[in-house]
């Protein structure tokens, strides 16, 4: 009764914590400007998330031993420590855009000024990391960003071209007016996969394996959680692209903010449906600030070698309370200079995907070694899927930076 | 000079050139003149940003929205809109582009004004009929754009 309560709060929680504010925006945008075009990268990106994420929560369970670790050790120093500093600063982005999409969501809700909204976000944030325990604060933010399912019932509401909506989940051309949105597209398709398949969340996804006190006899539960959690979280994600290509492409209107987004739980469900969508945004960009943060952390003390944990009392591991608190402090000033949080994490995104392979590389090559993993060693699907996504996302780090800079920044 | 000295310096001297070549590119960047592509792209946020306006009037007169919602996200907006129309009356663009530069800026004043009227008074019916009524012609200039861009 126990372990299956377990599966069922764990596989709730992987699909609220799915959708961060970089999801949200390119979901959303890139439905508004191509249609159900984008709907097959959600499956081919979460296929290699959950290939991912199960290797990690497997790799952690069996050898008990954190991601960076294992970067150093089969990357070497150097190779580790460039792929930590760029790990720590699209973290540290990522918690600044989700910190500032906090600060907008407490604005549109109760009003008040912005600045003085990211301060309160700030407290708030160190407040609950402070004091709640790892599991609770995955519970609280996973549960209540499932809220965020409002766009979900939106989707099937406002849209039931259902022939349409399956045509999109195979690889496709959109029809477009110039050559130069064909560039744009591949933007969105690189955006969004990357998106998808943000680095932390395989480096938290690891930790918590850690934190909980996973072992080999854990491989089962693993697999459940991510395959059955992930499989719902890209609903959501789906979902996100159905709005934007049956609610906001016809009006000519393109969501560059959080608060348009919800524009559309509104008109299906009035206010209540406005309410729901923007405190599920609340609780998704919360959860993936606090994520970060303890993500940006873990990896430091892991390829450092700090004692490390957020079950260790801060007398006990002061190095890695601190770096937590600085990723917190640092993101903060970022998004007091004014810059637009939703232009931070598009950044941030695309500067992702171009790291994604160094994190993934030394992955698969442990979850390949059957010395390190015994009888838990990839199978033929897992090292498959594994090689797959690691060419796939090593094409798409090369294209990442030339569309962003040709496409001016996807938008044409 | 020994091998590890030597390296230092070159690896110091490659960061240094790749900091500096990406300060020109944002400095130029920041000053050429724009082009069709990107003058497309400010005139598709400012119509994005009018359609959004319209609806939101029309989901706040419908009971859809609460007044904090409809109050902050329309200052949101509105502080978007009038950075957009900052930038362009700052740019300058291509000499073939003058005219459509003109009309931007001509447009962006007028998305400023409907969306200041919004703004202070979220039931102005004409606020919101302005910002509605100026989507098509920024949609017509967007197009226009790229076509240009495509030649």
């Amino acid at each position: 009764m126990k372990k299956a309560l377990e599966i069922f709060l764990g596989i709730l929680t992987a699909m609220g914590g799915f959708v961060e504010i970089g999801e949200l925006v390119f979901s959303v945008d890139g439905g508004a400007k191509f249609g159900y075009s984008l709907l097959w990268v959600v499956i081919v990106g979460t296929v290699g998330i959950m290939t991912y994420g199960e290797m990690s929560g497997r790799i952690a369970a069996v050898t008990s031993q954190p991601v960076f670790f294992l970067i150093r050790q089969r990357a070497g120093y150097a190779a580790g420590l460039t792929t930590l500093l760029a790990a720590l600063a699209v973290s540290l982005l990522t918690c600044a855009a989700e910190i500032g999409g906090v600060a907008i969501i407490l604005k549109l809700l109760f009003g008040g000024n912005y600045f003085l909204l990211v301060i309160i976000a700030l407290v708030f944030f160190l407040t609950v990391v402070w004091f709640l325990s790892f599991q609770a604060i995955e519970r609280v933010f996973g549960l209540l960003g499932l809220l965020i399912l409002v766009f979900v019932a939106a989707a099937f509401y406002l849209d039931n071209n259902w022939s349409q909506i399956a045509s999109g989940f195979v690889p496709n051309l959109p029809a477009v007016e110039t050559s130069k949105d064909y560039l744009v597209y591949f933007y969105f398709v690189v955006a969004l996969l990357s998106s998808l398949m943000l680095p932390y969340e395989t480096y938290f996804y690891a930790a918590g394996a850690l934190e909980d006190g996973w072992n080999p006899s854990d491989v089962n539960l693993n697999r459940v959680i991510v395959i059955i959690g992930f499989a719902f979280g890209a609903l959501l994600a789906v979902a996100l692209v159905v709005v934007g290509a049956s609610y906001f492409k016809p009006m000519l209107i393109e969501p560059q903010l959080p608060g348009t987004v919800a524009l559309a739980p509104a008109s299906v469900f009035g206010k209540v449906g406005l309410i729901l969508g923007l405190l599920g945004m609340f609780f998704a960009f919360g959860g993936a600030a606090i994520e970060n943060a303890l993500s940006g952390a873990y990896n430091t003390a892991h390829f450092l070698g700090w004692t490390w944990g957020k079950f260790r009392p801060p007398k006990d591991a002061p190095r890695f309370h601190l770096a937590w608190i600085l990723i917190f402090l640092i993101a903060t000033l970022v998004i007091l200079t004014g810059v637009d949080p939703v232009q931070v994490v598009e950044y941030s995104v695309i500067f992702s995907v171009v790291i994604l392979p160094l994190t993934y590389a030394p992955m698969l090559s442990v979850a390949n070694d059957p010395d390190e993993m015994g009888p838990h060693v990839n199978g033929i699907l897992a090292k498959s899927l594994g090689w797959f996504y690691l060419i796939l996302l090593s094409i798409a780090a090369v294209a990442a930076l030339p569309l962003l800079v040709i496409t001016n920044g996807g938008k044409g | 000079m020994r091998t590890r000295d030597r390296n230092f310096w070159i690896q110091t001297a490659v960061i240094a050139a790749v900091i500096a070549s990406l300060v020109a590119v944002f400095a130029y960047s920041e000053t050429k003149p724009l082009k069709a592509d990107e003058l497309a792209v400010q005139i598709a946020d400012l119509r994005s940003l009018c359609s959004s306006g319209k609806k939101m009037f029309e989901q706040k007169a419908s009971g859809e929205l609460t007044d904090a919602f409809f109050a902050n996200q329309i200052e949101l907006m509105h502080d978007n809109v009038t950075s957009l129309r900052e930038d362009l009356d700052t740019s300058n663009a291509e000499p073939n582009l003058r005219n459509a530069l003109g009309r931007s800026r001509e447009l962006a004043a007028r998305v400023d004004v409907a969306f200041y009227r919004l703004s202070e008074n979220g039931l102005s019916e004409q606020a919101a009929v302005e910002a509605g009524g100026l989507v098509e012609p920024l949609k017509q200039l967007e197009d226009q754009l790229k076509q240009e861009a495509e030649k």
